[in-house]
């Protein structure tokens, strides 16, 4: 039968180099504004004081940090699961999977002021401030083991240098065959990331309790972390999706990506919505349905007053508008529609982890007597435009140092001959 | 064109393994799959079918002696109401989840080693949900009210409580079945084709013939026909899952401490996906000894399936150990107590057991060694067949036993009768899947004939790979 | 063959061969539209029983959920089931319309050779209702495009 698809031959065995100064203007502008982003965060976090508003922006830090903390180790997610899998498809866009995972020890360091600094920290866990002024309540004493700082600090280098690593280590093997062409890297890929992947799984939902989960200490769910994770591998298959968009638009990849990947991908980031919106419905289900008190507080707050419409933004938002769009399956094949979809995808995620972080905020730092605070909408806008600059930056400067791709993968034949 | 790359030595190229073995030819395929059928039975059929046989006789006796009697004659009693029938629905309910899995799933996800085994493990979902079924239609004690369950209009005007789980049970299971069967049915068109085409009697041919509905293999005909599955493919996914949430919302929804909790959909599902596969490995590996199928069930699927049952068995410890952590955190006293009852307490034996069998033994995977060892493979799908029972036994009955109020704790020990019906599900189980490969294709072939590398017409010519699958170079000179 | 210009005219193999369909000029199976509205469907009947028996003819207050549209939560199970059960009896019965099944006598079955359809044999049929179909010119044509055993069979749709 006849031979069609692309063969091996078509591409250069060094790969592809992305010319960074093609991105040079996106990246000085997210310089620019990250430096001054950066500049005026530390001077909040430095010199603010007991003020509000140093409170108010360890909450907009929290949350721009860990929107991006999720896209990474989603990212580090489709690495883990692609070389596990001994999967062929997505070969061609895997360099990027690595990049991405890769931007984990930033978001760690990113992470940092309102760890390290006692007032944003005490401002942010109230059990760290109860603990700390020694009003220490039963239930609070009960959970003394685990919520304790040095444990708390224990777990969080652990999971920066556990994540970290991996991500590390994957790229590292990755860019080893580039050089030598040696088979044995992907052996080495592939069995030591099903032995990553618990690894993975317990740092990613431990950190998703000990950062987001403990903002209220008495609150538990768990399935927390299957949460997080759900939100952060569709978040990031968006972000994949864009990042090839971005390259090909500038020329490259432009044989080893067909619209079969972006087809492979769109489905990626339709289970994943379906997958989301399962978890997120179980969670609220169960506890909706059952009525107990200390289970149902979390979504009485995300129902009182302005929340209630964020909370049915997300219903629609993050589930039925996605979900109806990406079930055609042109959506799927056309790279406007799909882009756009992915647009939105990052857009509603960053929502539902806004949702997750701010309700806590003014009943936490005003105790109890306001719901928001006034005019904390504009420090959240400017922590996430700070980080998302940072992170732009971060990002595409590092595209440039390696191939695009993992020229001398042994199944990128498989990946640029992919037929759905 | 594919020559460019051979010489392209700097570059290596990893073969895939090859789903059928020794390059078999469409033909043989189509031989060895029929004559399962066609030819007589293996004596050792027999010797499996005549017990079968005597054991649903048993399962028969025993429903009608509980219709007959009552549900007093179980072991159940006042705060165990769910004692070993919830049980074994859930058991069995948990093993169909295997077959529409590999079935949809597997197929989205365009493995395609699925082609194998999916056949023999749709059949075996149906067969163990019809089993998991007759537990909760006897569990209502009046049995001939059944149709109460019915959104029917009736005389005294009432209408079920949808707001209720169970309804939401009878709902989930009964599509499942139905989707599963359509499933089943749409793979087996072009199949029971073949049957009808290589038939020579009157009845066979007649049967096959009605079945197969005329299907031609018209490439028209497949356009609509692999359009129609794969939708029933992308529709049978989430129904997969949500049949055992909907499962898993029997016990959630409710304030019993060890039931309420919100990872039980996700972890019900993981736990079905774990135990139905090793049910489906508990069947295969003899059944592809006794047929002679090596080189389609291969060493390979075996490894994968494996492989699956480590992976699902390691998320159901994930979720056993967020159970555990979050009962402790959450600072319930009533959750804590569950807990401790469960490790520490009177059925402390059960949870070894399931933690042992679902968790650790699983872990023997990771080699490589006992993944084709199929007498270990056997010994673990047997361990995670237990250990999946005694989950549900875990569950259901420690978490009732001993709830709020000491005064009402109470302890359950089955009698005969919920035994013997439970021993004749497994009756009922293996007669219906023997009855099955008598009669049909076990292994589904249109799709075995559909990934051979003759009909791939994107398959690499041999030349091209450097390294086969296990990373071994290949020396290529010597074959042009 | 449809470069020649035929209408009526079919492949017929063991298993679906990929690519085969552009190379025939067909598009893609309009199945799955069908299959939408079967499963939209569902949802709709599911949510009219559950909203109809619950709240408006039989409405009961029980595990602390009210009579009333805030209930709705608790309806998702079956509408959900039900939005699958429909539409996977749509696409069964849809892809049999599709494809005039069940059509238990078709004049191909006349063929001793065609049986070996569902073994391991390709078939190319030309139907003589085609326009384009003439006895001679047709044979000539499936020769000389390398086609062996050709047979004419000779009967009514």
């Amino acid at each position: 039968m006849a031979d069609h698809g692309a063969t091996l031959a078509e591409f250069p065995i060094e790969g592809e180099r992305v010319e960074v100064s093609k991105f040079s203007r996106i990246i000085l502008i997210a310089a620019i504004i990250g430096g001054i982003g950066i500049v005026v965060s530390l001077a909040i976090f430095l010199f603010g004081g007991d003020s509000q508003v140093r409170k108010s922006f360890s909450y907009s830090w929290l949350f721009a940090c860990f929107y991006f903390f999720t896209i990474a180790a989603g990212g580090l997610f489709w690495v883990l699961l692609h070389h596990a899998s001994n999967s062929g498809w997505g070969i061609a866009v895997r360099r990027i999977m690595e990049h991405l995972a890769n931007m984990l020890p930033f978001t760690f360091l990113l992470l940092m002021p309102i760890l390290l600094l006692k007032t944003p920290r005490e401002a942010l866990y109230e059990w760290m401030h109860l603990l700390s002024i020694g009003e220490v309540d039963a239930l609070l004493a009960a959970k003394a083991p685990y919520l304790t700082l040095g444990f708390f600090f224990v777990r969080i280098l652990f999971y920066a240098f556990a994540l970290s690593g991996i991500a590390y280590l994957l790229r590292r093997w990755s860019l080893q065959q580039d050089r030598t062409g040696d088979v044995r890297p992907t052996f080495l890929a592939r069995r030591f990331s099903c032995g990553f992947i618990p690894v993975f799984a317990i740092s990613v939902t431990f950190i998703a309790v000990d950062l987001l989960m403990c903002l209220d200490y008495t609150w538990f769910s768990t399935m927390w972390g299957v949460y997080i994770f759900a939100g952060s591998a569709l978040s990031s298959m968006a972000v994949i999706i864009l990042t090839v968009t971005a390259l090909r638009s500038r020329g490259y990849l432009g044989k080893v990506v067909s619209m079969q990947h972006y087809h492979t991908m769109g489905k990626l980031m339709f289970a994943f919505t379906v997958f989301w919106a399962y978890i997120a419905f179980s969670q609220l289900f169960l506890y909706w349905y059952a009525k107990i008190t200390e289970e149902t507080k979390f979504y009485i707050l995300r129902n009182t007053e302005g929340w209630h419409f964020v909370s049915l933004f997300l219903v629609f938002g993050h589930f039925l508008v996605p979900f109806a769009f990406l079930l055609r399956q042109r959506a799927k094949k056309d790279v406007r529609q799909i882009c756009a979809a992915a647009v939105w995808v990052l857009f509603v995620h960053m929502i539902d982890i806004y949702w997750i972080v701010m309700p806590e905020r003014g009943p936490s730092i005003t105790k109890g007597e306001l719901l928001t605070i006034p005019g904390a909408l504009f420090l959240d806008v400017i922590a996430i435009v700070t980080v998302t600059a940072a992170m732009v930056f971060l990002y595409l400067r590092s595209m440039g140092k390696y191939s695009i791709y993992p020229a001398r993968d042994p199944r990128l034949h498989e990946s640029v001959r992919l037929i759905n | 064109m594919a020559e460019a790359s051979t010489s392209d030595t700097a570059r290596p190229v990893i073969a895939r393994e090859s789903l059928v073995l020794n390059e078999r030819p469409m033909s043989w395929v189509t031989n060895r799959i029929c004559g399962i059928v066609e030819n007589r039975q293996p004596f050792l059929w027999w010797v499996l079918f005549v017990p079968c046989v005597m054991l649903m006789g048993v399962l028969g006796y025993c429903l009608a002696y509980l219709v007959a009697t009552g549900v007093g004659v179980w072991g159940n009693n006042h705060p165990v109401g769910w004692g070993w029938a919830i049980t074994n629905f859930v058991f069995w309910i948990g093993i169909g989840h295997a077959g529409t899995l590999i079935s949809a799933i597997l197929f989205l996800t365009r493995q395609k080693w699925r082609t194998s085994v999916n056949r023999a493990a749709e059949a075996m979902t149906l067969f163990a949900v019809i089993c998991a079924g007759i537990f909760p239609a006897i569990h209502v004690g009046r049995f001939w009210m059944v149709w109460f369950l019915a959104p029917v209009p009736n005389a005294n005007g009432i209408w079920q409580n949808f707001k209720s789980p169970l309804l939401w049970d009878v709902f989930a299971v009964s599509t499942y079945f139905t989707v599963s069967v359509i499933f089943w049915y749409v793979g087996l068109i072009p199949d029971l084709a073949t049957l009808r085409d290589r038939a020579k009697r009157g009845i066979r041919k007649a049967a096959y013939g009605f079945f197969a509905l005329g299907w031609r293999g018209g490439n028209r005909q497949w356009r609509h026909y692999e359009m129609a599955y794969l939708l029933l493919a992308a529709l049978s996914t989430p129904l997969v899952l949500s049949v055992h949430s909907v499962v898993s919302f029997d016990f959630a929804t409710s304030i019993v401490p060890g039931w309420h909790t919100t990872i039980f959909p996700p972890y019900f599902v993981a736990g079905a996906i774990f135990g139905g596969f090793a049910m489906v490995l508990t069947l295969m590996i003899p059944a592809r000894k006794i047929y002679g199928l090596q080189d389609l069930i291969t060493p390979k699927h075996i490894d994968n399936m494996a492989k699956i049952i480590l992976l699902t068995g390691t998320i159901v410890g994930y979720a056993y150990i967020m159970e555990l952590f979050i009962s402790w955190y959450g600072g319930n006293k009533y959750e804590q107590a569950a807990f401790a009852n469960r490790t520490g307490g009177y059925y402390s034996w059960a949870y070894v057991c399931m933690f042992t069998c679902n968790v650790i033994v699983p872990q023997l995977f990771w080699f490589r060694y006992c993944r084709h060892n199929l007498w270990i493979v056997m010994a673990v799908c047997m361990c995670v067949n237990a250990g999946m029972w005694f989950e549900r036994f875990v569950i259901i009955v420690t978490s009732i036993a001993q709830d709020f109020l000491p005064g009402a704790w109470d302890f359950y020990h089955p009698s005969w009768v919920e035994i013997w019906t439970f021993v004749g599900t497994f009756g009922l189980f293996l007669g219906l899947f023997l009855l099955f490969i008598r009669f049909f294709p076990v292994i589904a072939m249109s799709e075995i004939k559909g990934v051979l590398p003759k009909s791939d017409p994107h398959y690499l010519p041999p030349g091209t790979f450097t390294h086969d699958a296990e990373g071994r170079e290949i020396d290529n000179d010597g074959e042009q | 063959m449809r470069d020649a210009g035929f209408k009526r005219w079919d492949v017929h193999s063991p298993f679906p061969i990929h690519g085969l369909d552009s190379a025939m000029g067909l598009s893609k199976s309009s199945l799955s539209w069908f299959v939408f509205i079967g499963g939209a469907t569902g949802t709709l009947t599911a949510f009219l029983l559950q909203f109809i028996t619950q709240v408006v003819i039989y409405p009961t207050y029980v595990q602390d959920k009210p009579a009333s549209i805030t209930t709705l939560p608790a309806f998702f199970p079956v509408m959900f089931e039900l939005t699958v059960l429909f539409a996977a009896f749509t696409a069964l019965f849809g892809s049999m319309i599709l494809n005039r099944l069940p059509r238990w006598n078709h004049p191909l079955f006349v063929s001793e050779q065609f049986t070996r359809f569902s073994d391991d044999a390709f078939f190319l049929c030309i139907e003589a209702r085609d326009p384009q179909f003439s006895k001679e010119e047709t044979k000539a044509l499936l020769k000389k495009m390398g086609g062996t055993n050709i047979e004419l069979i000779e009967d009514e749709i």
